[in-house]
């Protein structure tokens, strides 16, 4: 998935591009012709470009696309058929339809080898005004609807490879999800198989007060476990169908972060990695309070899980309007070129097998952090230890009451 | 009656444990190893009794089950040509994989599946 799509398109993302000028080029050597075809010709979808020779007509063939070229036969220098010729031979401009103008009916069986039949057509001097506007609108449609047809396949050939792309994600997804859901359910049910025989066996010893505890949490971890990488599929199909709804109420970001960090402070201790959180004022806004602690709770997990077992710091406070929130951690860090993956969907900081959760967490979190209008960033370095900074409208938040991404 | 050991590769913790307690309690020695570098470790330093089975895990860390069984049919010719080898795997097919083994057990698992397994090859009459 490339990095663009993670910038969301306006909202009324733009299907028609406003109508492209078409182009005719007009070759006479005689100012008063120009001028006449000028006049005759001119109309407000059209820029009109006038050549007094061969030469200058094709300088501008290279710097512009003509749906169209109206050429005068008897010219000095160049006659017309000799620029027709030369025309042929660049690729840029063999393609544009050619209008001769000429005083003599003659040249009407002049052979053009190599264009295709209606590609060159005559106009006859005195110009019936009738016939040239209509031989020329022709022109202009038909380059007009060549035109768009070519925007339409480049549009369809992107949509393919995107499409061809998204189901590639999602076999991905699919065999990774199902992986990370087998093993706790893997787990669960080799537990219960157990616990059966051995109370068939009647082992005394495998059901004391202890071990039952120790069965349970341990049951526990896994149902979270799998409670949690659902929740994490959910939000990711709800943020792809863009029903990622925000219930927003004020609040204290940094009592929010303190009553989370208070609450999990137990899990994060245990694994080597005690918080501590710097949030010297009340931080208020305006922010969906159950979308901000997944946001916490992710940057968090993540700094444990990468942070080497280290202390983990948790900032809370106004950068100018803003509210910022940074957590730092002081594990392996994350390398620079790999800063603007890890936000990706199913994408971790570890490659290959080193699987662990869907990779799912800072990609929801950077959809979270949009949806409210806020940015998340990093600064890390290899070794270095990691901080991730969020930045959310504070104070004057002019948000909805209800946003839907 | 004795038994051959079983040699356990896989890198959930939980899942190890649990078949350890499984197999020990129907009195096969076990061996455990937590990814593949880990197996091929143990078994190039003959510190472990040769196993009589092995069961491996597909997606691990640092050493995947088939970068771990394509190394050890490299360096453990004999062992890898001798030892009954079964892939745990969420996956019910084998085809997509480059090494031949002898089965595959599924997850989650059939204790009785297991146990029939461990019967067939890890014990001695």
């Amino acid at each position: 998935m490339n990095i663009s799509q993670h910038e969301r398109p306006p909202k009324h993302s733009k299907t028609r591009q406003p109508t492209e000028h078409e182009k005719i080029l007009l070759v006479d050597d005689l100012n008063d012709n120009l001028l006449a075809l000028e006049g005759l010709l001119r109309r407000e979808d059209c820029e009109i470009i006038t050549a007094r020779s061969g030469t200058e007509a094709l300088e501008f063939m290279l710097l512009h696309e003509f749906a169209l070229a109206l050429i005068d036969v008897q010219m000095p220098m160049m006659s017309g058929f000799e620029l027709a010729e030369l025309m042929r031979g660049a690729s840029k401009t063999k393609n544009i339809p050619i209008i001769f103008v000429t005083a003599t009916a003659e040249h009407q069986s002049f052979a053009f080898k190599g264009y295709e039949s209606g590609a060159v057509d005559f106009l006859l001097k005195p110009l019936d005004t009738h016939a040239v506007k209509s031989k020329v609108n022709i022109f202009i449609e038909l380059h007009r609807s060549q035109r768009e047809q070519k925007q339409l396949l480049l549009k369809l050939t992107k949509t393919q490879a995107e499409l061809e792309q998204a189901v590639l994600i999602r076999d991905e997804f699919m065999s990774i999800a199902s992986h990370e859901l087998k093993t706790p359910l893997t787990s669960l049910k080799l537990q219960a198989q157990l616990r059966k025989r051995n109370l068939a066996k009647g082992l005394p010893d495998a059901f004391t007060p202890e071990r039952l505890a120790k069965m349970f949490s341990a049951d526990e971890r896994q149902l979270e476990r799998i409670t949690h990488l659902i929740d994490d599929m959910l939000d990711v199909s709800r943020i792809s169908a863009g029903h990622l709804s925000l219930r927003l109420e004020q609040f204290d970001l940094g009592a929010l972060v303190r009553d989370l960090v208070d609450r999990s402070s137990e899990h994060f201790v245990a694994a080597g990695c005690p918080v501590s959180v710097e949030a010297p004022e009340p931080v208020m806004g305006t922010w969906d309070r159950f979308r901000i602690e997944q946001v916490m709770m992710n940057l968090l997990t993540n700094a444990m899980r990468y942070g080497a077992g280290k202390s983990i710091l948790v900032q809370v406070n106004y950068a100018l309007d803003q509210a910022r929130i940074v957590v730092s951690d002081h594990g392996q860090g994350i390398a620079l070129a790999n800063h603007e993956r890890i936000f990706q969907k199913f994408e971790r900081a570890v490659s290959g097998n080193e699987i662990s959760g869907l990779g799912l967490g800072l990609y929801i979190v950077r959809q979270i952090v949009d949806a409210h209008h806020g940015s998340i960033q990093i600064v890390s370095e290899l070794g270095q230890g990691a901080a991730f900074t969020v930045k959310l409208p504070g104070r004057e938040s002019k948000m909805g009451a209800h946003h839907d991404v | 009656m004795t038994c051959k050991p079983i040699f356990i590769v896989e890198d959930d913790l939980e899942i190890r444990q649990s078949l350890q307690e499984f197999f020990e309690g129907d009195g096969y020695p076990v061996i455990l190893a937590n990814h593949g570098q880990s197996a091929l470790d143990l078994l190039g330093s003959g510190s472990t009794a040769k196993p009589g089975l092995m069961f491996v895990d597909l997606m691990m860390p640092v050493m995947d089950g088939i970068t771990f069984l394509a190394a050890l049919q490299q360096t453990h010719a004999t062992l890898f040509a001798e030892t009954p080898i079964f892939i745990m795997s969420a996956r019910a097919d084998t085809q997509h994989l480059t090494i031949k083994t002898t089965g595959l057990v599924k997850k989650p698992f059939d204790l009785d599946e297991l146990s029939n397994v461990a019967a067939r090859y890890c014990t001695v009459k």
